[in-house]
């Protein structure tokens, strides 16, 4: 059974269709790419997938049970946490409350497991650290770690790679192939296509709103559509 | 230092300090000084109050006249109309505020287009809305009951003095209660990121709503405090601007988003309203003015932020617990 399920799903902002009936699924524990030029519809269809937009038509399906049109946070409660494109760290908060955010109350609060993924984050020494200063780079690790301390079952990447160095950018792709071995299902949303090939077991290609390919990064890099997509025709 | 260790200090001071206070009028103190305290009083509670809602969330709101004059006309109203006792009135005005909050929360919070500068022009539509009601009815004011005084050694501006110190300390402790919960840490991350807080699961309505609704009670209840002590409710007085206004002043003066900046913020210009222009309408109006102008360039960040970002420089923070 599939994990997330997208039925022909649809939206449109003023006559720009910007995800144009897509349908897909994904199954649990695995790590999806989601791929496609500038504008083809990737992070609307983020949006959409966690609730920040309502689709226009079609369906969407969490563990069996339908989703569509629900608000984010209850969305993120059930299971999908997403990050953002440009990061959104809680600026004015410290490492450790950021992290603490993600708990439903301080109750849940296990001094083991945020240990456990701070270190995985690399931001053992920086709890307390105020998050404006800390890099973009670690600001976005941050992004990961509070997403993961909420335990969701799946995780939504939005260009995790973009604008940080190498060296993070390897941190980062060990830290989501770690949460693969956790049983976590991940979308990664990514222009970085050798994070992609290292990372993912299928790969989506979105194109004008459209989906366009569907499967593993070698079959996708040699599909002409994709090519096409890419470099035009 | 634990965090138990720390709330456990923070108790026995506000304790120890509200007990001397509690005791002040009986050791020959001047009416003056009576009169100034309930003030101070008053203020702070007014700016502890809209810290809550403001300070904490970032949603800056111009409301605190509506709720403050809507307290203290719910409170005269109850007390002249349907003899209610003065004492029993309090907690109506509360409840009055504290619906009128949830009335325009449930519309506003909502709708992510009123997010900033819109809910601040709806809380000012709401001031203008409720003045113009209660002049509509009771443009000429109300005279309230007298209270009684309980026994010969305790007078009337005593209860006053004690009822503003008790809503004060409540405030306050109240204030200290969110920024150290659950709760507070999700109006901060609201604060700073409401989206983001909205996909960890965070429910931004369900939040703000709690901290508007606690926020205007509090104002409430010091309408009804104040009306009582000055017995007669007019529009003008308790509908003036300046409810909305200095609060805001005293709590970016102070330090916004902290519990401490508010009471910081508050004693500080009251003390210069009262003492400095000797509570003159058009002097306090300059100082307000000017005062202003002064924080938002030397000083935006507030007094208790500077001497915090001074200590944190001296003593880097090694061991903080959530």
């Amino acid at each position: 059974m599939s994990l997330l399920k997208l039925s022909n799903v649809s939206k449109s902002f003023g006559g720009l269709k910007a995800v144009n009936n897509v349908s897909m699924e994904i199954p649990p524990n695995v790590i999806v790419g989601l791929i496609g030029p500038n504008g083809s519809g990737k992070t609307t269809l983020v949006n959409l997938i966690t609730g920040f937009y309502r689709p226009d038509s079609g369906d969407i399906f969490f563990k069996g049970e339908r989703i569509t049109g629900l608000k984010p946070y209850h969305i993120a409660n059930k299971g999908i946490v997403r990050t953002f494109q440009l990061t959104r760290v809680f600026k004015q908060l410290t490492v450790m409350q950021n992290l603490m955010t993600a708990l439903n109350s301080h109750k849940d609060f296990d001094q083991g497991k945020v240990s456990e993924i701070l270190d995985m984050i690399g931001l053992q020494g920086k709890a307390n650290t105020l998050a404006q200063n800390l890099s973009y780079g670690e600001q976005k690790l941050l992004e990961v770690g509070r997403a993961l301390i909420k335990n969701p079952q799946m995780l939504i990447l939005d260009e995790p790679a973009s604008g940080i160095s190498p060296t993070i950018i390897n941190k980062l792709s060990q830290v989501i192939i770690e949460l693969k071995r956790l049983d976590k299902t991940i979308m990664i949303i990514e222009h970085n296509l050798r994070v992609i090939s290292n990372v993912c077991d299928t790969v989506v290609v979105l194109n004008y709103g459209e989906k366009i390919a569907e499967g593993t990064f070698r079959d996708i890099s040699t599909d002409q559509r994709v090519i096409s997509a890419y470099i035009g025709e | 230092m634990t965090a138990a260790r720390h709330t456990l200090y923070t108790a026995l001071s506000i304790i120890v300090v509200a007990l001397i206070l509690l005791i002040l009028p009986y050791l020959g103190i001047s009416a003056f000084m009576i009169s100034f305290l309930l003030s101070v009083y008053i203020w702070v509670t007014l700016a502890v109050s809209w810290n809550i809602l403001s300070g904490y969330t970032g949603y800056f709101s111009f409301g605190h006249t509506a709720f403050f004059g809507s307290g203290a006309f719910a409170s005269a109203v109850t007390d002249f109309y349907f003899n209610i006792p003065y004492f029993m009135t309090i907690p109506i005005a509360g409840a009055v505020t504290t619906g009128m909050a949830a009335g325009l929360g449930i519309v506003t919070f909502r709708l992510r287009r009123l997010r900033g500068q819109l809910f601040a022009l709806t809380t000012v539509v709401l001031t203008s809305v409720s003045s113009i009601v209660v002049i509509n009815n009771w443009g000429d004011g109300i005279v309230m009951h007298s209270v009684k005084a309980f026994w010969p050694f305790i007078s009337i501006p005593h209860i006053f003095y004690t009822l503003a110190l008790v809503l004060c300390i409540a405030s306050i402790s109240i204030s200290i209660a969110v920024y150290r919960s659950r709760l507070g840490l999700n109006l901060f991350a609201i604060r700073d990121d409401e989206e983001a807080a909205e996909a960890i699961g965070i429910n931004s309505f369900k939040n703000k709503m709690i901290a508007f609704c606690i926020s205007s009670m509090l104002v409430g209840f010091a309408g009804a405090v104040f009306g009582g002590w000055v017995k007669y409710v007019w529009p003008e007085t308790v509908f003036n601007l300046n409810y909305s206004l200095f609060p805001i002043l005293m709590t970016i003066l102070g330090g916004m988003g902290t519990w401490v900046g508010p009471i910081l913020g508050g004693v500080i210009l009251t003390t210069i309203f009262q003492i400095v222009a000797g509570g003159e309408a058009i002097l306090n109006n300059i100082i307000l003015g000017s005062l202003l102008v002064v924080v938002m360039i030397f000083l935006p960040q507030g007094i208790f932020n500077l001497a915090l970002t001074g200590y944190r420089r001296i003593r880097p923070l090694s061991r903080q617990t959530p």
